[in-house]
């Protein structure tokens, strides 16, 4: 998919791009010649159908790019899923498995349930149906979880934030994730 | 104005780019692969998961170095079959490594990531007209299996694919190499109505037909070991014949062999001397010989178990 200026016909430029939440994506575009910017958005299926042919609208990182079957782990349903596929013997899981900073606070989250982590008053508490925003700092810090983690993860991270009454994940929302999960 | 071609690139996300990576990774990790064998029918219930376990522990035990790849994403017997169900594969950053299974057999399949026995495969994303993306989805996990197993040197990879007349063709689409395909069929009427259109499917994208397996030819009397017919004889390999493939041979039915699968313990190596596993071996041993040389045996040659 490519996107013309009429008015200067030229070729759109991509500028910003979010990673896929749960359900859509946005990417900004610019064109050259006169500046005139306009958003993309996808509805769930169109997210989902990028999220199947494991591409990512403004380029994949080396890392994500890199890591193996992402796709297939990241994609599978938490409810069937294995939770942490590696080694069969000790020594090779703890080996392996990867050090990842959520994956106790996800659990942790699942053993007690959403509410536990939720002390706001319901007042303040942004509604589930409004966007999280993710800052460009924290999104990196996303990309490093790994991949078979990183959608639980951001479901907890931005759960703590909407319990603590804020629309923005930051740096500072996500070390205060961990600080209130013991991380 | 401007057409799509016109414009260089798309915008900055380089979505074919990244296909291409995906590809180039794919073509990578099957280089260290002689050759790559799919099972399939497009038709289900004819035993094509226990055909393609006891072909890959017989090639295994004459020695080759040998992976299996369960394709079935939704439906995942191959771990259990070989004794590996409730393993979990090592997840390396370069790669995951496959579980070992019988005779030194690579194992990979959808089913060494799920939580227990009773969980189906399910993807996160939209619940409603999931047929938009799910078939997509399930490719996309077959290309990573392929691409992102440290399957090491093979002399052989086996595929069991799942039923469904596309199956062949969708992967060969997606794999460099591919060096052939093995049909499997009942030999009811019914059965080979549906396999012949996979063989037919096969020819389309040019995927070679290495042969035709009968399966459940024919009842083993466990007390006499004779071979009771369960079906018209000589269908199949008359279908082998009109199709222009060879008749790899047949197995007879014996309800020690379905036992065996459901332990996870493959006949071949379980009973090596019954006649189910005899059947196996020759037929591993035309397969080898056909691969290796290029040339085909003659259409209706009388391989596996005689009658």
């Amino acid at each position: 998919m490519k996107f013309l200026c009429v008015e200067c016909d030229e070729g759109m430029k991509l500028v910003q791009s979010d990673r896929p939440s749960e359900d859509a994506l946005s990417a900004v575009f610019e064109c050259p010649g006169c500046g005139w910017r306009f958003a993309l958005l996808t509805n769930p299926w169109e997210t989902q159908l990028l999220k199947s042919l494991d591409v990512r609208v403004g380029g994949k990182s080396d890392a994500a790019a890199a890591e193996p079957m992402a796709a297939l782990r990241s994609s599978l349903s938490a409810a069937g899923a294995s939770p942490a596929p590696s080694g069969g013997s000790d020594a090779a899981a703890g080996a392996t498995r990867p050090s990842c900073p959520f994956a106790g606070m996800v659990a942790q989250q699942q053993a007690h349930g959403a509410a536990a982590a939720s002390p706001a008053t319901p007042a303040a508490i942004p509604p589930a149906s409004v966007p999280m925003r993710w800052t460009e700092e924290a999104m990196l810090r996303l990309e490093r979880v790994p991949a078979f983690v990183r959608n639980m993860a951001r479901s907890g991270i931005e759960e703590f934030a909407r319990s603590q009454g804020l629309t923005e994940v930051t740096g500072e929302v996500m070390d205060a994730a961990r600080q209130k999960f013991g991380m | 104005m401007k057409t799509y071609r016109d414009i260089a690139g798309d915008g900055g996300s380089d979505i074919a780019g990244q296909v291409v990576e995906q590809t180039r990774r794919l073509s990578v990790r099957l280089s260290s692969i002689q050759h790559a064998v799919a099972v399939m029918s497009g038709k289900g219930g004819v035993g094509k998961s226990a055909v393609s376990v006891n072909l890959a522990v017989a090639l295994a035990a004459a020695g080759c170095r040998v992976g299996l790849l369960d394709a079935d994403i939704n439906g995942p017997s191959v771990a259990k079959m070989t004794g590996v169900h409730g393993q979990r594969p090592t997840i390396l950053p370069e790669g995951v490594v496959p579980v070992s299974g019988p005779a030194g057999l690579k194992v990979m399949s959808m089913d060494l990531f799920l939580a227990s026995d009773d969980s189906p495969v399910e993807w996160q994303g939209p619940s409603s007209e999931a047929y938009v993306w799910r078939q997509t989805m399930e490719m996309t996990a077959v290309r990573e299996f392929l691409s992102d197993t440290l399957w090491g040197d093979l002399d052989y990879l086996v595929l069991d694919l799942p039923p469904g007349t596309d199956r062949l063709p969708n992967l060969s689409g997606l794999l460099p190499k591919l060096d052939g395909c093995v049909a499997v069929t009942l030999p009811s009427e019914i059965s080979q109505f549906v396999v012949q259109k996979s063989i037919q499917a096969a020819r389309t994208p040019g995927v070679r037909l290495l042969g035709l397996i009968e399966n459940m030819s024919g009842y083993l009397c466990p007390g006499c070991q004779g071979l009771q017919p369960l079906f018209p004889s000589g269908r199949v390999e008359a279908l082998a014949a009109r199709q222009g493939i060879p008749y790899l041979g047949r197995i007879p039915f014996d309800p020690r062999f379905s036992e065996a699968m459901d332990r996870g313990c493959p006949v071949v190596l379980g009973k090596p001397d019954s006649p189910v596993s005899a059947a196996f071996i020759s037929i591993a041993a035309s397969l080898r010989n056909i691969l290796a040389h290029r040339t085909s045996p003659p259409p209706s040659s009388h391989r596996g178990v005689s009658s």
